[in-house]
């Protein structure tokens, strides 16, 4: 297909100042592009501000809705309930530290007795469970309901009595019991048959000996058992009348919950009637609406139920105060043990703060008025200072931020000690010291723990480093620890460690870039000053870094205080304050963060109700904590970087 | 003695307490610094060592391939009258039981323990492949603006914070963004809103209600999208950046435009870097387990996403003949949630009790979850030295 | 006090170069140096980019021993008599008495107080009395006190390029040194202060020996009392200034004056 003559080629130069200028709605194409890839890059901006908007979509009603619900728990007179209730709570744990302090005292007669008793029981069950299966076989024979042949039953008992024997003869006797009597036992564990039921006399006389001693002590420490006794039915009265005043309560608040209902339900109604096209739609509508109607609860008229039994609620109320006055005036000063005095002591010494606690409350019964209105900043107050998050309660739903925030505070920081010291030690060493084959060691290894799923840490903390820890509390020449030995495997500490682990390559990273970034002059100047390569490091280069290494620390605890899933799995997610009188063994004990609480409770809840917008102001929180964090951070980057200006 | 300077030798002086107090201090750092080395590796061999194990098996082909192409289901125990235990799953159970038979003494079962993982395993691929398309684009086109457009300003300043501070944006809020925004408010298209839907824009044929996506792989892998956002951009500029400007300023002196230069003369040379970096963003969106709770994952489901009661399609005909159908049920994937590992170790960590039944499933999971993750990473960090060592302008 | 003790006697060659060889990794850098610098004297070391004068000033106060690879393969360095590289010889000592000044003014990020008692305070002077006056004098000799004694607690990072490289001065001359190495001190900075800082080695030159780099040949006149012209690591001349400029030995070295040089 040879053309006879190739087409005109086009002239260079026209080519290439051909106006290649086309335009898309009115715009240079060109432009169009950068203003295509202006666009994507303003989706960081748009994203930040989309998730604010979003957190406050859902999050921002929960001021007016908490406001509702405090103003129904006011007028329903729950509050006035609460104010005997709360301070009335002191007295379970008073009682139950004399109740221990009791338990202690007396002990130091009957525990021996009580030990060797309880010792006996376990060994006789322990006996019981290794010859289960053949007791179990004979059992079931003889319950048949033809009893078998009667040589039938004598192999299976045989074959019991063996299998008894045996157990009674593996089992590890404690030195509790002399030689005899260990000999005793074991002849009576061997002896158990399912058709005898009484106990085999040894095991009596243990029992009888207890209940003697148990005696003696009692009658010894007379004096604190019927304190205890008498402080312990202190306020029964008081929380009979108590209860039915709760209750009552309760029941209006019910009934004012399904008035509100059914009011906003006629309402929605209404205004669908209204816009309703169709005249049978909208006379079905309206009639839905009537049907919806609820009897109103006048709430005044039944508070004033309440209020008018004040009078007997203070009357039970002086007598509960009187008779723990009584019992506090009666508490001896010496209980039988150091401890048990110590903890009689701390009962003495807060029993009077109780009483008066008890007595304002009281006061405070008359100035109570169930029409006060609740202003907006005493709900604000009640959420960032509140110190209760209580959720599907029965009773009142509290949404207090305190708890969640101390607990996320107490574990940043306990991470923070923790990794700071590390990662700063681990980047100075690998920045300044470590050989080559050193630094291609150290320094993948640390940044891969970045890649470690914080899931798999928080199964970490479960399966291993909690038992690690409490293995390590129950280790005899390390109990001057305090908080040691540990109640619970999920504590703060255990989530403290891991998230320390978490954030080390974060602040490791950043904290060596920070010394790497330190002028090579200045180390030439110390150099030659004479000066050796610690003090080099530590006088100059560490310094100069600072500004870096402390923005490091604080991205880390942004990072830590962000961080979730490790709380959620093991913080050990108790809903309360910790302890602080605990001293610094507060940090083994379980707590709750403000990350763990959304997830562990977003996926329960209705959407709209007052905890779900409790939980999204949770996050608001949060999402500005980090903003705060960060600014923080570049703040400090900022201010202490001179060589850099 | 404390040598002291004198005319002989002017420059003596005792060092040797101060050589000590060197050693000693760089031993101190040095220790300190491989305690937390020590401390990885040990977790990494507790993991190896109770995870490898369910994997692997000594027969061929080495792998326990029943864990790893099987659904989570619920692990019975069933004892006998001698005290020996048999591990199985539903069916096994009954089985077991009927040939026991008298000699059956008790059975206990155990969720989530049974089976395999293939569940959370392709859930957990769903969501990086969306969570991953959607960052690359977002993310690439931004740091093309960054390295390549921006000019110093406002606006380019207000963009490097919002990175800065969307990086440390805590995940559990993205999870109540991802939830606020896409499960319940973002567009589809639909007949008829639904009651919840925002506001709803009729378009003659369809209405583009905004009602949200519910929970599903969409949802979730826009929020982990998000997540990773920050790392893809910042990693992606550095990229771009690394390209010499010579190469710009020579297209540009032949005079290509702007887009030209960057299409032919930037991109090419970029693309391996992106891409090898774009890789830990991988690791990091299939690590995450806080964004996808509310927005994609669900505790337990015994069917892959595309697995669901469905007329087959007509046998005889070609896939093509129906191929709106096929697209749709494709597209259907998405639309539904999924199990994700991360997500699984979660339920199974916390949410039954820690026993030897439940062990094999929790470190079986965590074993090969942490496979996965840290070899992504791992290739990511190789290749991107590999790269720098090909690419050395 | 070692400055009192040397000058009762003639002084022998504060720093003395013998037959030294010096090489970085396999590369050599220097051949075959010899050189005397004399008590009290300043000694200018000029030569082309390259030809090792800086490499040779460092040799001084054993600045090179942080290279890894770097070493003297031949020869040795006295300084007040004794080879630097002897083994008893303590490096923080030698470094405590041959001061350096670096051709970047680089005080630390810290007040000007602490950038001068920096030394002191490195060879465990804690006295805060003897620390103040070891300050205000070096800061006099260095005239910086008259500028700078309201405010000594800024940050030196405040100060101006020359005051910077002034307080440097002061900084290494804190610490009493017998030898001041200076490598290019002025070519920082702006002619004024380059001016002030020529005039302030006239004045040091009364107490400390110093030896300069410099490639600025007007500067070598101005300042120095002795020259040492090298090329190509080698020492070609080194002579009293006057005779060098105006009666060069060498062919090399009166090309390299005279600009023609290849």
């Amino acid at each position: 297909m040879d053309s006879p003559e190739p087409p005109p080629r086009p002239p260079l130069r026209t080519l290439l100042v051909r106006n290649r200028k086309r335009t898309v709605l009115g715009m240079d194409p060109q432009q169009v592009i950068k203003y295509f890839f202006g666009l994507n890059a303003s989706t960081a901006v748009i994203v930040l501000v989309l998730i604010m908007l979003f957190l406050l979509r859902e999050g921002i009603d929960f001021l007016p809705t908490y406001r509702n619900e405090l103003v129904t728990y006011r007028r329903a007179g729950l509050e006035f309930c609460d104010i005997i209730d709360k301070p009335l709570k002191e007295h379970q744990s008073l009682s139950s530290s004399l109740r221990q302090s009791v338990s202690g005292s007396l002990d130091t007669l009957g525990k021996t007795a009580r030990d060797r008793r309880d010792a006996a029981f376990l060994l006789k069950n322990q006996a019981e469970e290794k010859a289960t299966q053949q007791r179990e076989t004979l059992e079931q024979a003889l319950e048949q309901a033809p009893p078998p042949a009667a040589d039938k039953l004598d192999i299976l008992r045989r074959e019991q009595q063996k299998a008894a024997a045996v157990a009674a003869a593996s089992l590890v006797y404690p030195d509790l019991f002399t030689a005899a009597e260990k000999q005793q036992l074991q002849t009576e564990f061997a002896a158990l048959t399912p058709e005898v039921t009484d106990l085999p006399p040894f095991l009596q006389t243990l029992a009888a000996d207890f209940t003697a001693k148990d005696h003696e002590a009692r009658t010894k420490f007379e004096a604190l058992v019927t304190a205890q006794e008498e402080f312990e039915e202190a306020p029964e009265g008081l929380q009979e009348v108590l209860d039915e005043l709760k209750e009552h309560a309760q029941e209006t608040k019910e009934k004012a919950d399904e008035f509100h209902v059914l009011e906003t339900n006629r309402q929605r109604l209404l205004e669908a009637a209204a816009k309703a096209k169709n005249a049978d739609e909208k006379a079905s509508l309206t009639e839905e609406a009537e049907a919806s109607v609820a009897e109103p609860v006048n709430l005044d008229e039944r508070t004033k139920e309440l209020t008018a039994r004040a009078g007997e609620l203070r009357e039970q109320l002086e007598n509960y105060v009187k008779a723990a006055e009584k019992a506090s005036a009666s508490l001896p000063q010496e209980a039988g043990t150091s401890a048990a005095t110590t903890m009689l002591a701390d009962v003495r010494a807060k029993l009077p703060v109780h009483v008066q606690e008890m007595r304002d409350a009281a006061l405070q019964l008359d100035q109570w008025r169930s029409d006060k209105p609740v202003s907006m900043i005493s709900v604000i107050a009640a959420f960032f200072f509140g110190s209760q998050w209580i959720t599907n309660s029965s009773w009142q739903d509290f949404f207090g931020f305190v708890p969640l925030l101390t607990g996320s505070l107490v574990i940043a920081l306990i991470a923070i000690l923790i990794a700071t010291p590390i990662s700063v030690i681990a980047a100075i060493y690998t920045n300044q010291f470590a050989s080559e084959r050193e630094k291609e060691i150290i320094k993948p290894i640390i940044e891969f723990i970045q890649a470690i799923p914080s899931v798999v840490l928080g199964f970490i903390g479960i399966s291993l480093v909690g038992n690690l820890i409490k293995d390590f509390s129950e280790v005899s020449w390390l109990q001057w620890v305090p908080g040691f030995p540990i109640q619970e495997r999920l504590n703060m500490f255990n989530a403290g460690c891991l998230l320390a682990f978490m954030a080390v390559p974060t602040m490791f990273s950043l904290s060596e870039d920070a010394l790497n970034n330190v002028p090579r002059a200045y180390i030439d100047a110390s150099d030659a000053l004479g000066a050796t390569k610690l003090q080099t490091v530590f006088r100059v280069i560490v310094p100069a870094g600072i500004s870096g290494i402390l923005s490091a620390i604080l991205l880390g605890l942004g990072r830590v205080i962000g961080e979730t899933m490790v709380v959620l799995l093991v913080a050990g997610n108790r809903i309360a304050i910790p302890d602080f009188s605990a001293g610094p063994g507060v940090i083994f004990q379980p707590a709750h963060t403000l990350t763990g609480i959304i997830a562990q409770e977003l996926g329960e809840v209705s959407r709209g109700s007052s905890h779900w917008q409790a939980l999204f102001m949770v996050g608001i929180v949060l999402f500005a904590i980090s903003l705060l964090v960060n600014w923080c951070a570049r703040a400090v980057a900022r201010r202490f970087e001179p060589h850099k200006a | 003695m404390n040598p002291v300077p004198t005319a002989e030798n002017p420059f003596a002086g005792d060092n040797s307490g101060i050589q000590k107090r060197e050693t000693a201090a760089r031993w101190a750092l040095r220790v300190g610094s491989y305690i937390v080395v020590i401390i990885t590796l040990a977790i990494m061999l507790h993991i190896f060592i109770k995870g490898a194990p369910v994997t692997f098996q000594s027969k061929w082909p080495f792998v326990n391939t029943q864990f790893l192409t099987e659904l989570p289901s619920q692990l019975h125990v069933i004892e006998d009258k001698q005290g020996n235990h048999y591990e199985t799953g539903v069916n096994g159970a009954d089985a077991i039981k009927k040939q026991l038979g008298d000699n059956f003494r008790s059975e206990k079962t155990i969720a989530y323990s049974g089976g395999g993982i293939l569940g959370p395993i392709v859930g957990t691929a769903l969501l990086v492949i969306v969570s991953v398309g959607v960052a690359l684009f977002l993310g690439v086109a931004c740091a093309i603006y960054l390295s390549e457009y921006a000019k110093h300003g406002k606006f380019l300043e207000m963009v490097r914070l919002a990175i800065l501070n969307l990086a440390g944006v805590p995940s559990v809020v993205f999870g109540l963004f991802g939830l606020g925004a896409f499960v319940l408010t973002a567009p589809v298209f639909v007949d008829v809103p639904a009651d919840r839907s925002v506001f709803a824009i009729p378009l003659g044929f369809t209405t583009l209600s905004f009602e949200g996506w519910d929970t599903c792989v969409l949802s979730g892998g826009f929020t982990l999208a998000f997540v990773i956002l920050p790392v893809i951009i910042t990693a992606s500029e550095q990229c771009l950046q690394a390209v010499p400007q010579g190469f710009r300023e020579t297209s540009m002196a032949l005079g290509a435009t702007r887009w030209q230069t960057i299409r032919y003369s930037v991109l090419p040379f970029a693309t391996p870097g992106i891409l090898t970096s774009s890789i830990l963003g991988i690791a990091r969106a299939a690590g995450e387990t806080a964004p996808i709770m509310f927005t994609a994952a669900l505790a337990f489901k015994d069917k892959l996403p595309w697995q669901k009661d469905l007329p087959p399609l007509p046998a005889d005909a070609s896939i093509f003949a129906h191929w709106e159908q096929s697209v749709s049920r494709f597209l259907g994937i998405f639309t539904e949630s999924v199990q994700a590992l991360p997500y699984h170790i979660y339920t199974l960590a916390a949410k039954i009790p820690q026993n030897e039944y439940s062990e094999r499933a929790q470190y079986g999971s965590v074993f090969v979850f942490l496979v996965l993750v840290a070899s992504l990473a791992a290739s990511s960090v190789l290749l991107r030295k590999r790269l720098r060592a090909k690419y050395r302008w | 006090m070692s400055a009192d003790s040397t000058a009762k006697t003639t002084p022998p060659p504060v720093v003395q170069v013998r037959d030294m060889d010096f090489c970085y990794g396999t590369s050599p850098a220097l051949f075959d140096i010899n050189l005397k610098v004399k008590y009290h004297r300043v000694t200018a070391l000029i030569g082309p980019s390259g030809c090792g004068k800086s490499t040779l000033l460092r040799c001084i106060n054993r600045m090179n021993d942080r290279v890894p690879s770097a070493r003297v393969t031949k020869g040795e360095v006295l300084v007040k008599g004794k080879n630097i590289h002897d083994a008893d010889v303590d490096l923080t000592q030698l470094r405590k008495q041959v001061g350096m000044v670096f051709q970047k003014s680089n005080p630390f990020p810290k007040s000007i107080y602490e950038n001068v008692a920096y030394g002191l305070r490195i060879h465990g002077e804690k006295n805060k009395s003897v620390l103040d006056e070891a300050v205000e004098r070096s800061l006099r000799q260095s005239a910086l006190w008259d500028e700078l004694k309201d405010r000594l607690n800024a940050n030196a990072l405040a100060l101006s390029g020359g005051q910077q490289q002034r307080l440097c001065i002061a900084r290494a001359i804190a610490t009493l040194p017998d030898v001041l190495l200076m490598d290019e001190p002025c070519s920082a900075l702006d002619p004024i202060s380059t001016l002030k800082i020529e005039e302030l080695m006239h004045q040091l030159a009364q107490e400390y020996t110093i030896v300069i780099v410099t490639h600025n040949m007007q500067q070598a006149v101005r300042v120095s009392d002795y020259t040492a012209f090298l090329h190509l690591g080698k020492l070609v001349e080194f002579a009293p200034t006057e005779e060098l400029f105006t009666n060069p030995r060498e062919k090399l070295t009166e090309s390299y004056l005279r600009g023609t040089f290849s």
